[in-house]
């Protein structure tokens, strides 16, 4: 043992030093660069676990909110298709309505016109007749080259209507 | 021309004048360059100095420069210690255990690393000074790597031991690391199981002695990891003096790579070592003797299941 101390100068007090120095090391160490930059790693890491986990539920909750976005719209769109079938019914009808009055106005403003036509006719057909008879009057007595008074020009006037009502046909 | 003529040049003394110049030979112990009252300041000590200024510099740099964002200095060490974390996890087998072993390992392995890498750096070893002894002049140089010094490796080597050992008494107590080395546990079941186990009488004897035989172990930790380490650093200066010696220029630059991969390699054994030696001091041993226990005791108990069979089928 003492060959090997006197071998290689091995010293208790060089020893002790350099068991110092190596303490000082691993407080300077530790105390300036292994604990703060461990704890700054161990921070980072978290941060990162905890912005990974936020983005997976966000992904999470965008993929709900695409579900729901899609159910909205499947039912937006059955609603829409409800309410454009219920307007096509209800234009429908309302064109059938207005047909259908129309058709009544129009069947009313005929029925109207026909009357107004069969009175004008009539209108028409008793001046007609009143002027026919006047101009038969006239012509009768043109050709009886006398001069008719009024009761014989009634009495033929009558004469002549009835006669022209008789043959209303030929 | 040698450090040591441009020395003699520089300095022309009479006496240096007329002795001839030896070519320094790297001596298997530190030289004491000066002394203060009865303590010898070697140049390897005034390399560990330099060691340690150097990392509490570059210490005290990195918690002033310390940035949420890294920079490439911070980036550089957040991936040494990122991967230690890793290297540790495969030695202690666990995260929780790593980080609190890993400070102790680091700071072996950065001072060690240091020490290695002084020792082949320009100007270490080849600066010094003459003493003319017993009418032949001794070159004796200001720096030396730490570690090639027996001094260094065996503090280092006792600080990694003890404190690993107090690692033990912290983790599992105090009272089950003095049964590591002297088992006095089952020297009591001896006597308390002899009945219910007889081959305890010769099994608790021998443990006991496995025990002593420890106590030889951690003495056989600090000399294997103290002479490792001065062997490998020790040889890679003696070797690179040899280069040196045959041809000043261009030889021994392969064999100065060589030794900084040995002062990394080694930095990293101790290291490691280091991490195995605070794991197995933080293992309770009573712990698997526990299991072993259950599972002789499951294998009896089947054992008389299958007899009480037999003898109801017999």
């Amino acid at each position: 043992m003492d060959g090997l101390i006197s071998t290689f100068h091995i010293d208790y007090k060089i020893i002790i030093a350099q068991i110092i120095n190596f303490a000082i090391v691993f407080v300077v160490l530790y105390i300036f660069a292994l604990k703060p930059l461990g704890k700054l790693m161990h921070n980072r890491r978290e941060e990162i676990e905890k912005g990974l986990s936020y983005a997976k539920e966000s992904k999470d909750e965008l993929i709900i909110a695409k579900q729901k976005a899609e159910e909205e719209i499947k039912k937006a769109r059955i609603k829409i298709n409800d309410m454009i079938g219920e307007a096509r019914q209800k234009g429908d009808d309302m064109i059938i309505k207005a047909q259908d009055i129309a058709k009544k106005e129009a069947q009313k403003i005929k029925n109207q016109a026909e009357k107004d036509i069969i009175k004008e006719r009539i209108e028409i057909e008793k001046s007609i007749y009143q002027k026919t008879a006047h101009l038969v009057a006239l012509g009768v007595s043109k050709i009886l080259e006398e001069d008719v008074d009024d009761k014989r020009n009634v009495f033929l006037n009558k004469k002549a209507v009835d006669f022209l009502k008789e043959n209303q046909n030929i | 021309m040698n450090i040591n003529e441009i020395d003699t040049i520089k300095n022309p003394t009479k006496d240096v004048v007329k002795h001839e110049l030896q070519p320094h030979k790297p001596t298997i112990f530190a030289e004491t360059i000066f002394t203060i009252g009865n303590f010898h300041i070697t140049n390897a000590i005034l390399t560990s100095w330099f060691a340690l200024l150097i990392i509490i510099t570059i210490s005290i740099s990195l918690r002033v420069k310390l940035k949420k964002i890294p920079s490439k200095f911070q980036l550089f060490f957040e991936t040494i210690l990122d991967g230690a974390l890793d290297l540790g996890d495969q030695v202690t087998g666990e995260r929780k255990l790593t980080k609190k072993v890993l400070p102790i390992a680091l700071t072996v392995f950065f001072f060690v690393l240091i020490n290695n890498w002084l020792g082949v750096f320009p100007g270490i070893g080849s600066i010094g000074k003459l003493i003319i002894q017993e009418g032949h002049s001794e070159f004796i140089p200001f720096f030396r790597g730490g570690t090639a010094d027996i001094n260094t490796t065996i503090a280092l080597s006792i600080f990694s031991v003890i404190a690993a050992n107090i690692f033990g008494i912290i983790s599992i107590g105090i009272w089950k690391s003095f049964n590591k080395f002297i088992n006095l546990k089952v020297l009591i079941k001896m006597f308390t199981e002899v009945r219910k186990d007889p081959t305890i009488l010769i099994v608790a004897p021998i443990t006991f002695f496995v025990g002593l035989i420890e106590i030889i172990g951690e003495i056989a930790k600090i000399a294997s990891l103290s002479f490792r380490l001065f062997g490998n650093v020790f040889a890679g200066e003696v070797l690179l003096s040899a280069m040196a010696a045959i041809f000043a220029f261009g030889i021994p630059i392969p064999f100065l790579f060589l030794e900084i991969l040995v002062g990394g390699i080694q930095a990293l054994i101790f290291s490691i070592l280091t991490m195995v030696y605070f794991t197995i001091a933080s293992q309770d041993h009573d712990h698997d003797n526990n299991e072993h226990d259950i599972q002789y005791e499951l294998n009896n108990d089947l054992l008389n299941e299958s007899l009480k069979k037999i003898e109801i089928n017999s």
